[in-house]
Parts: C-alpha cells; sequence; structure tokens
C-alpha cells in the first residue's frame, strides 16, 4: 500500500524509517537524516541527494530485492525493504573506497591499457567482477522474484509530460475531441509547476479540466524510454497494480506531442559531488513537495533569477543561505566526504550544502530518436531540436524557446558549456558521476587521440551510465570542446537511444508466460502416472509410473521395457494426438502434393496410405509423414510433432501464383490420436467397431472411416513400432472417454498405456528414422537408406534436379544400422556419439538404445558409406572408450515385416 | 459405447473450479460458477470469461466464395483471408446450416466450396464486460478499441503467445438498475484447441487487475436479453 494518506514505516538497511503522507523512500530518509544515499561506481565517493527527480544516479538503491531502483521518485509503501548497494561493510564506511587511493593506477581507459594479456585479464576478473558493477542482480530463488506485464494501448495523440505546455496541449486535443493520453514521470502531473513559488495554484485548474474530459488517459508515474518508428512509444509503469512489479506499455499513437520539459545540469568544480552538493530543483522538491529543510547553512551558486529565487525558498524553508555567489567564483567544495564549505576564490564559506543553479538543457532525446536534429544554440546555451518529423510535435521548454537568453542573463554572463571548455583539468571535478569520469580523465582522452565526441563517449564512457547522459553530455561536450579547441557547436552532440531512462530486463521481457499444450488426454496420462517431457510446447508422457507406483524398484528402464514388452507381447496404446494433422481439399489437391513431396499421391487410391517425405530445393529431408486419400479430392496429412506449421506454410507456399484448387486446412487440435499396437490389438478393436479389420478387409497401410465405440473416427492401418497396429483419429472432444474405453476393454488382453520413450525403442528396433533426429540439415532420403521414397519418374517434384545429380553420384556418408557386439555389460552411445574409423572420427550416432530383443545395443548412425555396409564393423566412442559395433542394413527386428501385415 | 457428453478442452479446468456442468447441445458445458446474477453483474460491471468452445464453427475456402456467403440461418461470417470465411452460429442452427454448406459444397461445381467443420479445432473464449478491452490489450498487440476492431469484424494476432482469431460479437444494451451501461463490448478469443488452458489461465491472470469473474450460459442469457 502505497503511503499517500497517512505514516507509515519503511525499512533501510533494516532498520525502520518513518514516511510521511506524499514521501518518496528519498525523502522519507533524507527528513530521518539520511545523507549518503550510494556510493560512486568507481571510487566509491559517498554520494547524496543530487536532483531529486529521477534523473542522476546518486540515489539507486536495492528496493525488495531488485537493483538500481531511482528512491528519489519511488513513493514510500508500508514495509518496503530498502538496501544500499554498491558499498562493503556499509554505506558509510565503504573499504572498496581505498580504490581513489590508488587512482593513479586507474587512468582513463584503464580496462584497455592494463589487460592486454588474457592471463593478466584472467587473474584480477573475479575480484573486479565482485567489486565493480551497481548492485546484484537478483537470482532465481532468492525470493526477489517479480511479476511483469505488457499492455498495447491505442491513442490519437500522446502528450509526453506533465508540466505547463503538456498539460496545454492535451487540453486543446481533448478540447477538438480528440482521444488523448497524457504520459508523465512524477507521481503527479504539474512539472515544474508543483515545486515553483505559486505553481501548484496554477497546475490544479488545468489539471482538473484535462480530467473532467472523457477521452483523456493519464499515466501519470510513467516513463516514456523511447519513441520508435510508427509512433510506437514504449513507457514504463512501475507497480501499476497488486504485486505486479512494472508493466511495459506499447501506445501506438496518431500524433505524438513532446513536452517533456527541460532539466538541470550539475555546474563543473572540483568536488562537485560532495554530499550536500545539490540542484536547486531538487531544494525545492525537498522544500515544497516533502516540507523538508535540505541543510543549516546553505551557498547558493548561480547567476540568474533562478538563484535569487531559491535563496528565498531555501530561507523561507529555515536555512541560512550564507551567500550566493556566481559560479565563476566557486572554485571548489571541501569537505571530508560531505560539504564543509566552499572556496570562493580563495574566501572560505562555511556551509553544510550548496544549492547549485546549473544550466537547464531541453529534455529533447525523444525528438532525437524520433529524427530531430539537435543544433547548439549559443543564445540558449544548450542544444535545441529543430527539423521535427512530421508527426511529431513539441512544445515548451523542451524546444529550448522558453530557456533564458543570453541577454536575460547578462551578456558577461557565461554558459556552463562554456565553463565547462574552460575548466581545469580536475581529477575530481565529475563530469560523468555515472561512470565517475572526470574532466581531466577527458581531456586526457583527447590527448589521446580520441577527439570526437562520439569516440570520446566509448573510449571513456561518459554519458553510458545510469543516466544516459542527461546530466552530464553538456558538460562532456564543453569539456571536449575546450581541450580540441573546436567549440561547442562544432563538437556536437552524442546519439541518443532507447531506453532512456534505463528499463529493466524483467520489463523488457514481460510476464513469464510459456504456453503449454495438451492433448485431450492430459489429465488421463496424469492419473496413470505420466512422467511428462516437453517437447516444443507439447507436453507428453515419457512413460507412466503406474505399475510401478508402489515399488521403489520401478526406474525408468523398468518402467519403459516393461511398457516395450506390452506392445510387442500383448497391446499397447499410445497418445499421439501431437502429430500435426491436414486436410487438404481440391481438384488439384493431388497436383500439389506430387510437386511437394518425393513420393507420387495422384495415382493412390482412396482407402489407402503411403509414407511422404518433403524435400527441399536441395533434397534435404525437411520432414515426413503419413497421407491417406479419403476421396479423390480429399487427402489427410499426418506431420511430425514439431513440424506442423513449417509444413502448412509450405505447402501454401508452393500453391502461390498458382491457380490450383487446392486447400489446406490444420485440423491437428480438432482431432485426438492414438495409436493401438500389437498381437492382440486385432482383438480388442474388433469390440469396439463394426469395421472389418482382416487384413485382406483391412491391410497394411490402408485406411478407413468407422466408429469406434460410437465416435466417428478414422483409423489408419499402418506401424510405426513394428507391431500390427491402428492409428485412430477421432473427436478432441471424446479424446479422454475413448481412451478410457480402449484401456478398459483391452484390459482382458495385456493392454498398457506406453510413453514416448518404449516408443522411441520399439521404432529403433524396426530401423524407422525420426526426422530431425536421424537426419539433419544435409541428409537426403537416399543417404537415409530411402531411395524408395523418391519417385524420379515424376514430372517434377521439389528437390528433384538435387536428388537427380546425387543419385548419379556415390554418396560420402549413410544412416547405417549397428549392433554392439560382444559387450558384457554395454554400455549405450549418447546421441552424437564419435564413430571412429581408423581412428579418426568419421560419423555420429543418432539414436541407441539397449534391445531387449537383440539383448544388445542397437542404434542408427551415420558412417561413411563403404563402411555402412551389411556386416561392416566400426567402432563407437562410449564413455571414453572405443566400442565395437556390427553394421546392421536390415531391421532389427521383423525385417520382412511380416508383423506389421499380419 | 460411449454415450457421454463432449468435453470441451476446459473440462478439467471447470471441475476444479467447482462448475456446475450440465448437457448443452451434447456438450458438458459450465452452468454456473456461483449464481448466475453474480456473474452477469461482474461482467456489466468489470469483464467476466466464459467457456463457449462449443459453438459451433465451419472453416469455409474455395473458388466459390467470391463474396462472402449468405446463409439464411442464423451464422456470421468472419473473412480470415482471401476467399476463406469462419462461420460461427448458435448451437441450434447448426444441423440446417450444414446441410445448406454441404449444398454448396463439392468438386463438381465450376465455384466449388470446401467445408471443414472446425468446432473441436478451436477453444472459444468469451470476454464481456466494459474492461474486456483492458484484458485483451495487456495480452495481446491486436487494436481492440471501438474504432480499431469495430462490432463484427475480426483480427488475427497472438494472445498470451498464442495465435488466436478475435472476433468481436458485443452484446445488447445492458441496464444495471436504472442505469444505463449502454452496449457491452464482447471478444471472442478463438485458440487451438490444446493451448485452451494455457490462454485461459493467461486471461484470468490479466483480469485479475479487474477483478474478473467466470460466467456459464445461465448467466449469458441474463446478459443477452
Amino acid at each position: 500500500m502505497s503511503i499517500t494518506s497517512q505514516s507509515g514505516t519503511i525499512f533501510f538497511n533494516g532498520k525502520p524509517v518513518r514516511a510521511q503522507a506524499g514521501d518518496t523512500v528519498a525523502s522519507a530518509l533524507y527528513r530521518a537524516g539520511q545523507r549518503i544515499f550510494s556510493r560512486s561506481f568507481k571510487y566509491h565517493r559517498p554520494r547524496g541527494l543530487l536532483c531529486a527527480a529521477g534523473r542522476c544516479p546518486n540515489c539507486l538503491m536495492n528496493v525488495a530485492g531488485i537493483p538500481s531502483v531511482r528512491v528519489c521518485t519511488l513513493p514510500a509503501r508500508e514495509g518496503m525493504v530498502v538496501r544500499s548497494q554498491n558499498a562493503w561493510p556499509s554505506l558509510e564506511r565503504d573499504w572498496l573506497a581505498m580504490a581513489e587511493a590508488v587512482d593513479f593506477l586507474m587512468p582513463v581507459g584503464w580496462y584497455y591499457k592494463r589487460f592486454t594479456s588474457h592471463a593478466a585479464w584472467r587473474r584480477v576478473r573475479p575480484f573486479i567482477r565482485r567489486v565493480a558493477g551497481l548492485g546484484d542482480a537478483p537470482a532465481p530463488g532468492d525470493g526477489s522474484e517479480r511479476r511483469y506485464e505488457h499492455a498495447h494501448l491505442n491513442t490519437e495523440v500522446a502528450v509526453i509530460g506533465g508540466g505547463p505546455a503538456g498539460l496545454q496541449a492535451a487540453l486543446e486535443s481533448a478540447a477538438r475531441g480528440e482521444e488523448v493520453t497524457l504520459i508523465d514521470d512524477q507521481p503527479a502531473l504539474g512539472g515544474h509547476l508543483r515545486y515553483s513559488r505559486s505553481g501548484a495554484a496554477a497546475s490544479s485548474p488545468l489539471i482538473a479540466q484535462l480530467q473532467a474530459y472523457p477521452g483523456v488517459r493519464l499515466l501519470t508515474g510513467s516513463s516514456c524510454f523511447g519513441l520508435y518508428e510508427g509512433n510506437l512509444l514504449g513507457i514504463v509503469q512501475p507497480r501499476p497494480y497488486g504485486d505486479v512489479a512494472e508493466r511495459l506499455i506499447h501506445l501506438r499513437a496518431q500524433r505524438v506531442v513532446v513536452a517533456t520539459g527541460a532539466y538541470e545540469t550539475p555546474l563543473l568544480f572540483h568536488n562537485n559531488d560532495l554530499v550536500g552538493v545539490m540542484l536547486s530543483t531538487a531544494a525545492q522538491r525537498l522544500i515544497r513537495l516533502h516540507g523538508i529543510k535540505p541543510g543549516e547553512r546553505a551557498v547558493v551558486v548561480g547567476w540568474d533569477e533562478r538563484a535569487a529565487g531559491v535563496a528565498v525558498d531555501l530561507v523561507e524553508a529555515g536555512v541560512d543561505v550564507v551567500e550566493v555567489i556566481e559560479p565563476e567564483a566557486l572554485t571548489a567544495a571541501a569537505g571530508r566526504g560531505r560539504v564543509e564549505g566552499v572556496d570562493a576564490r580563495g574566501r572560505w564559506i562555511g556551509c553544510d550544502l550548496i544549492v547549485t543553479c546549473g544550466q537547464r538543457v531541453p529534455d529533447a532525446g525523444l525528438l532525437a530518436q524520433a529524427g530531430a536534429r539537435m543544433e547548439w544554440s549559443a543564445e540558449r546555451g544548450a542544444f535545441v531540436p529543430v527539423e521535427l518529423p512530421p508527426w511529431a510535435s513539441a512544445a515548451g521548454e523542451a524546444l529550448g524557446e522558453l530557456l533564458p537568453r543570453r541577454q536575460a542573463a547578462g551578456a558577461a554572463a557565461a554558459h556552463p558549456s562554456e565553463r565547462a571548455e574552460r575548466a581545469e583539468r580536475a581529477k575530481r571535478a565529475f563530469v560523468c558521476l555515472c561512470e565517475d569520469v572526470s574532466s581531466r580523465d577527458l581531456v586526457d582522452a583527447v590527448e589521446e587521440g580520441f577527439d570526437s565526441i562520439e569516440t570520446l563517449k566509448r573510449y571513456t564512457t561518459a554519458t553510458m551510465g545510469p543516466c544516459q547522459g542527461r546530466m552530464c553530455q553538456l558538460n562532456a561536450i564543453g569539456v571536449c570542446a575546450g581541450a580540441t579547441g573546436r567549440g561547442v557547436a562544432e563538437t556536437g552532440v552524442t546519439t541518443s537511444r532507447p531506453p532512456t531512462p534505463p528499463v529493466s530486463l524483467g520489463a523488457l521481457a514481460g510476464a513469464r508466460r510459456h504456453p503449454v499444450r495438451r492433448t485431450p488426454m492430459h489429465e488421463d496420462h496424469e492419473a496413470l502416472g505420466a512422467i511428462w517431457m516437453d517437447m516444443g510446447d507439447w507436453k507428453r508422457p515419457r512413460y507412466y509410473r503406474g505399475h510401478y507406483r508402489e515399488s521403489a524398484s520401478g526406474g525408468e528402464r523398468e518402467c519403459v521395457e516393461s511398457e516395450y514388452r506390452a506392445v510387442r507381447e500383448r497391446a499397447g496404446l499410445i497418445d499421439v494426438s501431437t502429430l500435426g494433422k491436414l486436410e487438404v481439399r481440391g481438384r488439384d489437391a493431388a497436383r500439389l502434393l506430387d510437386k511437394v513431396y518425393t513420393h507420387r499421391f495422384s495415382d493412390l487410391r482412396p482407402g489407402r496410405v503411403r509414407y511422404a517425405v518433403i524435400c527441399d530445393e536441395s533434397g534435404i529431408i525437411l520432414d515426413d509423414g503419413t497421407i491417406s486419400r479419403l476421396a479423390e479430392d480429399r487427402f489427410f496429412i499426418t506431420t511430425t510433432t514439431g513440424n506442423l506449421d513449417f509444413v502448412e506454410q509450405w505447402l501454401t507456399w508452393w500453391m502461390v501464383g498458382t491457380d490450383w484448387d487446392a486447400h489446406i486446412t490444420n485440423v491437428t487440435a480438432g482431432l485426438a490420436t492414438v495409436n493401438l499396437a500389437g498381437p492382440e490389438a486385432r482383438g480388442i478393436l474388433r469390440l469396439l467397431t463394426d469395421c472389418l479389420l482382416d487384413s485382406q478387409d483391412f491391410p497394411y497401410m490402408s485406411c478407413r472411416q468407422a466408429d469406434v465405440a460410437g465416435v466417428p473416427a478414422l483409423l489408419l492401418r499402418i506401424g510405426f513400432v513394428g507391431e500390427t497396429g491402428w492409428e485412430i483419429h477421432f473427436p478432441a472432444e471424446h479424446g479422454s472417454d475413448l481412451w478410457q474405453e480402449l484401456l478398459k476393454v483391452g484390459r482382458d488382453f495385456g493392454l498398457r498405456p506406453f510413453g514416448v520413450e518404449a516408443q522411441r525403442l520399439l521404432r529403433l528396433e524396426k530401423r524407422h528414422v525420426i526426422v530431425g533426429v536421424d537426419t539433419d540439415a544435409l541428409s537426403s532420403p537416399l543417404e537415409a537408406d530411402m531411395p524408395w521414397v523418391v519417385k524420379f519418374d515424376k514430372e517434377d517434384f521439389i528437390g528433384k534436379a538435387a536428388l537427380s545429380r546425387a543419385a548419379s553420384q556415390t554418396p560420402r556418408e549413410r544412416l547405417a544400422g549397428f549392433v554392439v557386439a560382444g559387450e558384457a555389460v554395454p554400455a549405450i552411445p549418447e546421441d552424437g556419439a564419435a564413430v571412429v574409423i581408423d581412428g579418426r572420427p568419421a560419423g555420429r550416432v543418432t539414436s541407441a538404445r539397449y534391445s531387449p530383443l537383440r539383448q544388445s545395443v542397437v542404434g542408427l548412425a551415420w558412417a561413411p558409406a563403404e563402411k555402412a555396409v551389411e556386416g561392416a564393423e566400426i567402432q563407437i566412442l562410449v564413455d571414453g572408450r572405443l566400442c565395437t559395433a556390427r553394421v546392421m542394413q536390415r531391421a532389427f527386428y521383423d525385417p520382412e515385416g511380416a508383423r506389421l501385415r499380419q | 459405447m460411449i454415450n457421454s457428453l463432449k468435453r470441451t478442452p476446459l473440462f478439467g479446468a471447470h471441475q476444479r473450479l467447482g462448475a456446475r456442468l450440465e448437457p448443452f447441445h451434447g456438450w458438458a458445458v459450465p452452468a454456473r460458477f456461483r449464481s448466475p446474477e453474480e456473474e452477469a453483474r461482474t461482467a456489466r460491471e468489470s469483464v467476466a470469461v466464459g467457456d463457449w468452445s462449443w459453438a459451433p464453427k465451419f472453416d469455409l475456402k474455395g473458388p466459390g466464395l467470391k463474396t462472402p456467403p449468405q446463409f439464411e440461418e442464423q451464422a456470421i461470417c468472419w473473412p480470415l483471408g482471401v476467399r476463406h470465411y469462419l462461420v460461427t452460429c448458435e448451437p441450434a442452427a447448426q444441423e440446417p446450416l450444414l446441410e445448406r454448406i454441404r449444398e454448396m459444397e463439392g468438386a463438381d461445381s465450376p465455384s466449388p466450396i470446401y467445408c471443414t467443420v472446425v468446432t473441436s479445432v478451436y477453444a472459444d473464449l468469451r470476454l464481456v464486460g466494459p474492461r474486456s478491452r483492458d484484458v485483451l490489450s495487456k495480452l495481446s498487440s491486436l487494436e481492440v478499441s471501438e474504432g480499431g476492431l469495430p462490432n463484427y469484424r475480426c483480427g488475427q494476432a497472438a494472445v498470451a503467445e498464442v495465435q488466436a482469431i478475435i472476433l468481436r460479437q458485443d452484446l445488447g444494451r445492458q441496464e444495471l438498475g436504472r442505469q444505463d451501461l449502454g452496449v457491452m463490448p464482447a471478444f471472442h478469443v478463438l485458440v487451438s484447441r490444446d493451448y485452451a488452458e494455457s490462454v485461459w489461465r493467461a486471461v484470468l491472470e490479466a483480469g485479475e487487475e479487474f477483478g474478473i469473474g467466470l460466467f456459464g450460459f445461465e448467466a449469458c442469457s441474463l446478459l443477452e436479453v
């Protein structure tokens, strides 16, 4: 619960801290006396609140296990657990600050200079990885898992920025009846009016007026991090509701108005990062938004009317404003870890707070991303966007038009960028607070030859930290301009790229959602004790522990062997609903199949089934399955489980540009499919159907449409596992009922359900190939020992030319069956195990299993063609030793196919 | 012989949620999850989801479909592609409609039409209520705003990472007490049957923010009045 209406408690480094209504985490900590908020990236210098607007890196903390959260804009929530990061052992006493004492070892580009040998890098890498970086990424299982989600919205007008310009733009659009979405990264609308003198009173009527329009959508506390092609905006909304950590909104707008305003940049002086140095807007936020006195004795540094304004604000808040000085007069800040005074041209002024009125810079990163050119305005002392794309517009300070002009500030006053040009080479005048890059580092880098702002950025990493250049870009350009003597305009800006601000990987990834496909019999498998395996999105039973559920000895091997024996000796039932199923209809359906498959289908008689292989233009096997002809103009195709979408697209693709009357419908999900196989399969099925099942009525490789247990079904007499069997396709809504009925009727015959592992063993004994397992991206049907599937006498088919060429040559390698010979305790080669010929790897094993039938290991392997002949000996590397295997080119089980045809 | 009712892909999920399953045109369909009045109220005020997988669906393709097919029966034709339509209807209209389609079908015709019954190919999750768009926008990039997907239009896009067909078929003008709530937006989300439970869970998770409810066919009759 957000602490908006009453006080509550948050926990900082284990200690309770009271938070008042409307507090951010940072304001609650500041009120409680906390001044150090973080440690710097490289030197571990203490850092305090600087911008209080969610832009600088100074308040990055770990919140509820998530590192690098900007706590200055994070509303405090009851019980929130906040920890400091990048400090050891504590934020106040950080031993890693010793790094500063050896800074001479870490000059600019020190990674490139020091670690020129891999060995040196390897030695220090563990240490550097431990101490470098900002916070620790959450680890799985550490209790910091968070929910993320995405949303897709559309709007006519998107206005980015809820300050006065943004409010006005949104109001004008809403008044025209347009649908408006207003996005602002602060918890409330109003922009700088919220904390400037009499600002709140000025913004309230605008906000109320806007809220009255029905077509207005307000997204406060939401950061727009990217403006992409087609007016797509990326927006991150923290804690949208419940326990959802972040929501990433994809907002598509017909028109975009960028009214992101301007932000204040730090001044460049020695020790400009001390705790107690604060931007003027940060001091005003603390005073006006949270009622906090920022310090006791303050020095205000500024050259325009803002300095006077903030001085008055500080006095009214009870701060003793010791002096207002011009930036030119400020030589250095001094103090041990925090501000104790300033050196003003040799004059010491004691204070605990330095409030700087830095240059206001248009927040034009999104416009630059959208294609606007950034042009230097000497008059305004900033780069301003020009040449906006036609679909985007900008309003207010984002355009730079409202920024104070030089005349207003006096001709003598210099803009900070110009001061940066003249900046001393100070090791402690930090340009980039995120990466601890000082003005001296930048000048050194320029002298080393990195004199283009883009290469300087990459070499020094300035502008590449969490602030993404918003705090440091102008000063970095100024220092570069001074060191090269080119001037700021010629130096130019670095490229603005999304995301600005940074986005968490969780938000980009979105919800942890992995779609799962379930067959209609999923819950029946569950009840039978299925051990699941993933096949793509599908869940399939690998094997069933049902019969061994009570027994400790029932391991995978026992279960699989038991299922195997049931199929070979009695009958087995497997759920193969995952097979892809396509219906192809039309007068030219056979023509299409003749074109795409290597076999011929135009001569397939209705009621017959044929094995089918698809090759690509190079003759490489892409998929296999069966094709059944149900009528002259109607075919039923099965594909492998994983290739359904591909086959559907491939068939569709080859029809493009033809006027063929052929139409493909994917019916996979609508049909449950089981394979009933084994010597008793016919006896079981006979009890459930009137269809004649004897071989003369229903021969091998034929199909019939008949009722099974009253359910309309398509029966294919095929045999992947090498036994008499039927593949039964029937409406998915009856999947569970028919599965149960088959098992019930089959009980007296010893019918058992079997899983994928037993199926793989059974098919391997039959030497049936699985495409994608026994074949790869180089396998043709000729090499895979299936020349009979290629009909060269067809007019044309995909891959014909390549296969014709291949047929006239001797193949380099072939798929060979093998039996491991003479092993007392046979080891099973893993998939991919090397086939060794004359001491050299010459092939690989694709599948191997222990065959109870042969009482030996059998398998398939790619071997040199001269070795892939009956009786040849090959060697296979198993567990580091060579086993001898004998090549067998016939099936290991029932080579004549008598069982299939029985 | 099997005489039991047909099961939708969410049959198990409904049982776990304690739905009262009743026969409905040969299917075991949730009649209610709690009181129909409460279910209808949640739909009117926010959003509710129901399992409409039993609703008849036909896939029509062929050169005979140069223009959308016209049926006397109460059926809606949703264009899915060139000469490709999905036809939906009420269960009572299924048989006469199928008969009519069979008359149009056949390779003998110079411009044949081919029909495949795809009722079981697709799970149909019906989202009803003023926040139904908000739920969909969290799961899909398809624009489902009033102008983006008008009533009786359909779109194809991923919903919860699963390819889906989204049909917009609003319910009539709704009232709550004396308050006129206007026409209630409603969508059918059609996904491959085997993904049904995944998408169902994703819809419930996305709808949690809006207090999503479940509804059966009894509540639907209240909403369609």
